[in-house]
Formats: C-alpha cells, sequence, structure tokens
C-alpha cells in the first residue's frame, strides 16, 4: 500500500536553519527569542561577533513593539532564515487600528530613533514596511551576511 | 547567573577613581539599573570613573544609550570615562555604534 504524501515541505539543508515564532514581547520572551537567535547562529557557523551583533539586533527589534504607542499588544511574529552565508529576520506584528505610531513621550521616541541607529549600524540590510491600515502588518526586516571577517579573527 | 538577577553593578571608591561594576547582561529590561549606578559614580565627583565591564555578557541597545549619555556627562564634567576588560565582541560592539570610542585601561592602573 502506498504511504500517503506528506503536507509537510522536505527538510531544508542542514547547514540551513528555520524558524517562526509567535511571541509577546515580554522580558522573558524577548530574552528568550534573541537568545534562540544567537544560538542558531552559531549553528550554521556564525563567528563570535556576528552571533553577538544578530543578538543585539533581534533583541532591538522585538524591544521596539514595546516602547510603540499604548494599546499594542506586543504580540509580533518573528521569522528567521540563517545560512552559512546570511541571516534574514523579519518581525511583523499586525494593525489591529489602534495603534498612532507615536510613543506619545520624547524619552521613549529617543530609544526608538537610537534602537533604529543600532540595527543600521550592525545589520547590511534594514527594511521597514509600515502597516497599510488595520488588518495588514507592519514589517521590520535584517539582513545579516556572514563570513566575512571569519578569515580576520573574529572570534571573541 | 543568579537566577533572581540579570543584572548586578555597583560602585567601588578608590581615591578619586570610580569604579563601575557590572556583571550580567544589561539589555532594555536592566539598563535602568545601569543609569542609576552611573548616577551614583558621579556622585562624590571623582576626578575619573572606570567602568569595568570584565563580566558584561550582554549590551543592547538601551545600555549603549546610557554609556552614550553618561560618556557625554562625564565630558560635560571635565570627568575622564574609560572602560576595563571589555571582551572583544562588546569592544567591537562599542566601535561599531559609539561617535567617540572610550579608552580601554587596565583595571590595576585606571590612571
Amino acid at each position: 500500500m502506498a504511504l500517503p504524501e506528506t503536507d509537510h515541505p522536505p527538510w531544508p539543508a542542514a547547514d540551513c536553519v528555520r524558524l517562526t515564532v509567535d511571541l509577546v514581547a515580554g522580558p522573558a520572551n524577548v530574552r528568550t527569542v534573541r537568545k534562540l537567535l544567537a544560538a542558531a547562529a552559531r549553528i550554521v557557523g556564525a563567528t563570535d561577533f556576528e552571533t553577538f551583533i544578530i543578538e543585539v539586533a533581534v533583541g532591538e527589534v522585538l524591544v521596539r513593539g514595546r516602547l510603540l504607542v499604548r494599546d499594542r499588544t506586543g504580540a509580533v511574529t518573528l521569522c528567521a532564515e540563517l545560512s552559512q552565508s546570511r541571516c534574514v529576520v523579519s518581525v511583523s506584528e499586525p494593525d489591529t487600528g489602534r495603534q498612532g505610531g507615536a510613543p506619545g513621550n520624547d524619552q521613549a521616541e529617543e530609544r526608538l530613533r537610537w534602537g533604529l541607529y543600532i540595527i543600521a549600524q550592525l545589520m547590511d540590510e534594514v527594511e521597514i514596511r509600515p502597516s497599510a491600515g488595520k488588518g495588514q502588518t507592519s514589517i521590520l526586516r535584517l539582513v545579516k551576511h556572514l563570513g566575512k571577517d571569519r578569515n580576520v579573527g573574529g572570534g571573541a | 547567573m543568579d537566577r533572581a538577577t540579570w543584572l548586578t553593578c555597583w560602585v567601588d571608591r578608590r581615591e578619586t577613581v570610580a569604579v563601575v561594576r557590572i556583571r550580567g547582561e544589561i539589555d532594555a529590561f536592566t539598563s535602568a539599573d545601569l543609569e542609576r549606578c552611573f548616577a551614583a559614580a558621579l556622585a562624590d565627583a571623582p576626578d575619573q570613573v572606570l567602568i569595568d565591564f570584565g563580566e558584561v555578557t550582554f549590551i543592547d541597545g538601551s545600555g549603549l544609550r546610557h554609556l552614550d549619555r553618561f560618556q557625554q556627562e562625564c565630558r560635560d564634567r571635565g570627568m575622564a570615562l574609560s572602560l576595563a576588560r571589555p571582551t572583544a565582541s562588546v569592544r567591537r560592539l562599542l566601535e561599531s555604534v559609539m561617535d567617540r570610542m572610550l579608552p580601554v585601561r587596565d583595571l590595576s592602573c585606571p590612571g
């Protein structure tokens, strides 16, 4: 008797990690997910420094949800694909129609700007796609090319 | 890592040098403690402040922001500020994002 075809896609190559995580961006979850991404980076062979800055950047992206407008739930979805050559992380947040875009205080705005600056300094590509309206999602996508400093003593 | 605390920081004083000791992870949820520690370091108007990064295992944008602001405040007050024992990754991170990288000194000879 023939076995039923699976609905699951083929297993990815062993040197590629793909993750999707739904989380509410509280302290424990943010720390867990940034460390998860750091572990994934190590598994695909990232250097100590590459791993470190991926963890920093992922943490920054996840924390942003907590700083933005009141009424945000902090619920986001993180998708990551890591290989020996690059790390791609996308964080998407559903637009519930209640976000206004402005944190409402200077300190939080400054913190947001600083966070974006950090991300831009560390990542090779940063893309922000704001939501088109209620029911849509806003997406922040980061790309880090890996392996550039493996020949220059990139370990910590 | 002590389960109860992600970050511990305190100030040691050696004559005219305030040494800020930090242990653990500086992130968005602990960086307020770091800010308080920085304020405490300035309380007795030291000539120099040395930040011991030897046991800092992680620092994110909020920690870097507080460090940047502290650097500015020390500059405004005419106090020398330096780092000690940053790991290679922390040091490279700071070099990547700080406008002016802080000098790195030996912990035993901050002068």
